[in-house]
């Protein structure tokens, strides 16, 4: 392949497709437009809740539990991470295994089949539904109350279909060269998973993780069924409810004082921040790699 | 020539195929000890797959049907653990491929997952050797450090030489060894399978005639899944039979 041929080529697809051409410009130029304003929308909202947010700021509202009312959101901070490590504890697992199985199964592929669509339906139920569900179940047939656990456990349904597929790609992009070598050095399944394919796609899983992460962090309708609220710090595993920051921003901007809106602006900021630093980081890692 | 020569491998019937196509079509093939057994054919005949089939590998890919028997040394290979087999039967693959890991955890890696606790002078030992024996460690100059994959291609071919020789297997088998590399890094694989023939049984598959000719003891050429000429010596190249005819113009 010479330059010249590829300079002629493209001449004559100049030439023959001029007005797709054209099309093409107005097309993208439409998107820009719509990018465009999306990007502006969305800035102004940052823009907007960092600026309410960090004019109310005290140091009290960090350091103190309250109850979006009065006091801080100490124990909403404390409550979120608490609840996100519960969802990634109950859904990284999981997720690691059934990508192992999609990937490296033996089946005639039926069963990743059903796999794969289980997770899709499970990205497409509503999280409101899922809370629905976790208070059903969990909260008052298993009788764990409002608790960690249940919100954990509501959390992770919603955190495994995108753990799950992030680790699946990142299991695919390595070479099945190696796989293969790795089976024929006389490595069994469990070495080959913990040599190979788990130290490969560390960087992969943990910006996955990040991601997950970042998603549960701002999620809301399935923790009110779930982990409900408490004003101070959860005493326990279950039976006892927990906090967490996007109750303070629901219930706060719903409160009419000026004291409990300045709470929900510096909840919403401090989401923000976390949910935008947590998903920057994990592209970072992502592009790096 | 067969009598005095002892059988390692006795391939009987052997028969692999996937819904739509019959890959190997019961071949019947033996595998001589401490010889070099050259499996020569077109693309597509079926020569990975054969070499798959004897290490059990192609048991991973349910969509391989696979029946007949393989002895071997006498016993038959579904009554091996297929993790002992293949530690047996080393298989070193067509493209060069190290473990992203420095060169000394590459040939490590088959020691290590054997769950055996190995003294670190004793894993060190055998580390070197096979690095000796893959005529690799001079050029590394004692650095083992270094990554396996910054390594030339003909390097990390010999790596993963090393990387199988390490588990002393009794047979190796080379898939394609030499297609990837270029000619002086072809030469050193060419004195490298002679040289390992006096310890070990070696199965080549490749398409390179010079090579054939420099290394192989036993030729055997596979058509479209059947063995057309098998257990030849250097008479090979001078077959009546007239898919060996074909092959030889078609390859030179
Ligand atoms: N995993 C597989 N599934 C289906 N067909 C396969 C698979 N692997 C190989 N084949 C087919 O089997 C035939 C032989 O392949 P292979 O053993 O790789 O040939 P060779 O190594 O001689 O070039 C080819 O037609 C190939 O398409
Ligand atoms: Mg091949």
């Amino acid at each position: 392949m010479t330059s010249s041929y590829t300079g002629n080529r493209r001449e004559i697809q100049w030439k023959k497709i001029g007005s797709r051409k054209l099309k093409d410009t107005i097309a993208k130029g439409l998107s820009y437009v719509v990018l465009g304003m999306m990007v502006v929308i969305l800035v102004s909202i940052f823009i907007y809740i960092l600026d309410s947010g960090a004019s109310h700021i005290t140091l009290t509202m960090l350091i103190t539990p309250g109850n979006t009312a009065t006091g801080g959101i100490l124990n909403a901070i404390v409550g979120t991470w608490e609840l996100v490590g519960m969802g990634l504890l109950f859904s990284l697992p999981p997720s690691v295994l059934g990508a192992l199985y999609v990937v490296n199964g033996r089946s005639n592929g039926t069963l990743s089949l059903v796999a794969r669509l289980f997770t899709d339906v499970l990205t497409s139920v509503p999280s409101i539904v899922i809370g629905l569900f976790a208070f059903i179940v969990l909260v008052q047939r298993l009788d764990m109350g409002y608790s960690l656990i249940a919100g954990g456990l509501a959390l992770a349904v919603m955190m495994l279909p995108y753990l799950m597929r992030i680790i699946e790609i990142s299991f695919r992009n390595i070479p099945k060269e190696q796989i293969e070598n790795a089976y024929a050095l006389g490595a069994d399944d469990i070495r080959v998973a913990s040599r190979i394919y788990l130290p490969q796609a560390k960087v992969g899983m943990l910006s996955g993780i990040l991601l997950a992460v970042s998603i549960a962090a701002g999620e809301t309708a399935q923790l009110l069924y779930s982990a409900g609220w408490n004003n101070n710090y959860a005493t326990g595993f279950t039976h006892s409810g927990v906090g967490y920051l996007t109750y303070v921003v629901w219930n706060g901007i719903n409160y009419p004082t000026t004291y409990s809106h300045y709470l929900a602006f510096v909840s919403a900021m401090i989401l923000i921040l976390s949910v935008t630093g947590l998903i920057a980081i994990s592209k970072y890692i992502g592009r790096r790699q | 020539m067969e009598e005095k020569v002892e059988k390692i491998i006795e391939i009987e019937r052997l028969k692999v195929e996937t819904k739509n196509k019959v890959i190997l079509d019961g071949v019947d093939l033996n595998i001589f000890k401490n010889c070099v057994n050259t499996i020569v054919g077109p693309s597509g005949s079926g020569k990975s797959t054969l070499l798959r089939s004897l290490n059990r590998l192609l048991d991973m890919d349910p969509s391989m049907d696979v029946s007949g028997d393989v002895l071997f040394e006498k016993r038959n290979i579904v009554d091996i653990d297929p993790v002992e087999l293949r530690r047996e039967i080393g298989l070193v693959f067509q493209k060069p491929n190290p473990f992203p890991m420095s060169v000394y955890d590459n040939v490590a890696f088959g020691l290590r997952i054997q769950g055996k606790k190995l003294k670190k002078d004793e894993m060190d030992k055998m580390i070197h050797q096979a690095l000796e024996d893959a005529d690799l460690i001079e050029e590394l100059g004692g650095n083992l450090k270094q990554g396996g994959t910054s390594l030339s291609g003909g390097q990390q071919q010999r790596l993963c030489i090393a990387r199988a020789l390490v588990l002393r297997p009794k047979v190796l088998m080379f898939d394609e060894p030499t297609s990837a590399l270029d000619p002086i890094a072809k030469g050193k694989i060419v004195d490298l399978i002679r040289a390992l023939k006096q310890k070990y049984t070696v199965i080549l598959v490749t398409h390179d005639m010079n090579l054939t000719r420099k290394v192989s003891d036993y030729t055997n050429l596979i058509y479209e899944g059947k063995f057309v000429a098998k257990g030849t010596g250097s008479e090979f190249f001078e077959s009546e039979i007239e898919e060996v005819r074909d092959f030889l113009t078609e390859a030179d």
